[in-house]
């Protein structure tokens, strides 16, 4: 078994991107000034994680609001609106509002992941940028329809704008592609929508060249429909066994060789995790994968950057521990 | 013990809390993070800002107003500085570039000093009401919105928090305090939650005499309204304004019975309501609830909005509400009210 440290989503924003962004958001800087420097921010970032031996990741998404944007504007007839919840957090996101059909319109995202690929190049630093996208459960549980009137029509249009998102990520050399979707799994999802999107998964993954994670977290209500995931698809599923604890037993069963990704230390709380107490999860499935990649349960901003930063050395330890 | 009684008109207008600080605080205060002030010139600017944001609300004739929290940067993180066992790591976002220090709990926690006695001294010497109204964050709301690394668990953590209040709400009280509200947004975020954690709500509430108030808002109130009854407040003040009027039913369906303070003030938008359309929406409230258990206030604080349109809500706000109580005492209702 190879184990290798990942993680997933945003990455807290330290003082100096804040007050960057709020200096583009009142027109102090340009757009130009601000990619720039946020540039070098980001290249920090992925410099500094790569020391603890993380060697695929996200940028940090630091130039999105949410996960819906500025993605949603690669779609016609979704504009962003009202602030909400985002699950039980206090973190919030304008949901996108479906006033027609969608269809895809361009890579609103495929300029800056350009610059930031060129960079790691020039700089040579051994890392592979994986690109953010909502999946389907996730873009139906807060899309406020005002089209469809059923939005298990609306997630067949939403599967062209994503096969089409893909493909543009891959022209410009993103072949790691992380779909969120805690919506997949949650006691509010109605069945019909997970159950849906997991057919849609099932069709992505024959239609799609580019390596596809599913990103998966907080409390599980049916984790029983992951099931066809793991074991029909090639994708990397990410399961958060720190709010779903319970599910151990039945995963490992489900296990057969093959790749997964855990979530094992705690990215809504700042109490760090001891390598050795998460050295005895990753013993459970030493003899049933092939692979394992370890990673916080979620994306990584709802806790501050000196803490998350804590929180990947922990799970570089752990890694180490197995070289 | 002979209580003093205090009389209000009949729907009595209130506030929330906090109300946008002056431009002039706002630039001492950067200048303070800088290293460019000193602390007296600081306090002295904290206290004057609290007499000109009291003036306000005379001139807008608010009759239960409050010293707009001006002290205050965010609701959670001014009570965990004050209380120990809490630290802070750094900011997390909430939304945008919008961020928040978000406290931990790191250690037992422990009542130090009073934490809002000195600003409830200081409103009260300079108000023009006898009543006044002091904001305190609630038990759950702090731990809600805090990193818990001691506890076992949030339950317990939302325990020791109650203690905490309950000792700040007495001293208050001592101090001569005659209305405390306590600030639970949080409250019907978890739903699975709320039976316990109203429960340790009421222990900060235990053996207190004085009025006491609890404000929510922006969640589900069909999670709240089943447990009204069981929280010892006599007052909930809701937003309404935000989602339009449209819960109100929710009232007749849950049998409220409590007084309510009825959110006639959108915080979220600049458009100034006129008083026409406060009244109107006064008088929907008046066909659920008796006028008597009416109070009449924004949804929510104040603060975000520029001090302008807030002082323009708050004037207009009154202007609507003395529209019915014109009609409420030609149909033979008393004008004041006894505030209990
Ligand atoms: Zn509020």
């Amino acid at each position: 078994m190879s184990i290798e440290t990942t993680f997933y989503g945003g990455f807290p924003r330290g003082k100096n991107f804040i007050s960057l962004y709020s200096k583009f958001l009142k027109n102090d800087i340009s757009r130009e000034e601000f990619y720039k420097k946020t540039e070098a921010i980001v290249l920090g970032l992925i410099r500094k994680l790569s020391e603890y031996d993380v060697k695929i990741g996200t940028d940090g998404i630091f130039i999105w609001d949410d996960i819906f944007a500025p993605f949603s504007k690669a779609l016609s007839s979704v504009e962003a609106n009202g602030l909400y919840r985002f699950f039980d957090n206090n973190f919030y996101l304008r949901i996108p509002v479906v006033k027609g059909k969608i269809s895809y319109e361009k890579c609103i995202t495929c300029d800056w992941y350009r610059r930031i690929i060129n960079r790691i190049k020039e700089e040579r630093i051994e890392y592979t940028l994986r690109a953010v996208l909502p999946g389907y459960a996730l873009f139906a549980f807060y899309s406020d329809d005002k089209y469809y009137n059923d939005k298990t029509r609306m997630l067949r249009d939403y599967h062209k704008v994503l096969l089409e998102e893909i493909e543009s990520l891959r022209g410009i050399g993103i072949e790691d592609i992380e779909l969120h979707d805690p919506a997949l799994l949650c006691k509010e999802i109605p069945s019909k929508i997970s159950e849906k999107s997991i057919d849609l998964y099932k069709s992505l993954n024959k239609q799609v060249i580019s390596k596809v994670w599913v990103i998966t977290y907080f409390r599980y209500s049916y984790f029983d429909r992951l099931e066809s995931l793991i074991k029909d698809t090639n994708f990397i599923i990410h399961i958060d066994l720190v709010e779903n604890s319970s599910i151990m037993d039945n995963l490992l069963s489900l296990m057969d060789g093959g790749t997964l990704s855990l979530g094992i230390v705690d990215a809504r709380n700042t109490k760090l995790e001891k390598v050795r107490q998460l050295k005895t999860i990753i013993e459970k499935f030493r003899e049933k994968v092939d692979k394992i990649y370890i990673a916080p349960n979620t994306f990584m901003e709802f806790i501050p950057e000196r803490i998350a930063y804590r929180k990947v050395r922990i799970l570089s330890n752990l890694s180490r521990k197995y070289r | 013990m002979f209580m003093q009684e205090y009389y209000l008109p009949i729907l009595p207008t209130t506030v929330i809390g906090s109300y946008p600080r002056p431009r002039w605080l706002r630039d001492i205060i950067r200048r303070y993070k800088k290293g460019q002030i000193k602390e007296k010139v600081l306090k002295e600017a904290y206290n004057d800002a609290v007499i000109a944001v009291i003036k306000d609300h005379e001139i807008a004739g608010i009759d239960i107003p409050s010293d707009g929290e001006q002290r205050r940067d965010e609701m959670v993180e001014y009570f965990a500085e004050r209380i120990g066992g809490f630290k802070f790591y750094g900011p997390v976002r909430v939304w945008g570039n919008a961020f928040f220090n978000k406290p931990a709990v790191v250690d037992k926690l422990e009542y130090r000093e009073p934490i809002v006695v000195n600003e409830f001294s200081f409103l009260q010497k300079v108000s023009y009401s006898k009543i006044v109204k002091v904001t305190i964050t609630g038990p759950y709301t702090i731990a809600d919105w805090s990193f818990n690394e001691y506890y076992s668990d949030k339950e317990e953590l939302v325990y020791a928090l109650a203690e905490i209040i309950n000792r700040e709400i007495k001293e208050l009280e001592k101090a001569g305090a005659k209305y405390v509200q306590i600030d639970e947004p949080a409250l019907p975020t978890h739903e699975e939650e709320v039976e316990w954690a109203v429960k340790a709500i009421n222990k900060a509430l235990e053996g207190i005499k004085i009025k006491l108030g609890m404000h929510i808002c922006y969640g589900k109130y069909e999670r709240i309204l089943p447990y009204v009854d069981k929280i010892n407040v006599s007052q909930f003040a809701l937003e309404f304004a935000n989602r339009q009027f449209k819960d109100l039913e929710l009232l007749i369906e849950y049998s409220y019975n409590k007084e309510l303070g009825f959110g006639v003030i959108d915080v979220h938008n600049r458009r100034i309501e006129s008083p026409l359309e406060i009244a109107e929406a006064i008088r929907k409230v008046l066909s659920i609830l008796p006028p008597e258990k009416v109070y009449i206030n924004p949804d929510c604080g104040l603060k975000l909005l520029p001090r302008e349109i807030a002082r323009k809500k708050m004037e207009n706000m009154v202007l609507g509400t003395k529209l019915v109580r014109k009609e409420l005492v030609k149909a033979g209702f008393d004008d004041m009210i006894v505030f209990k």
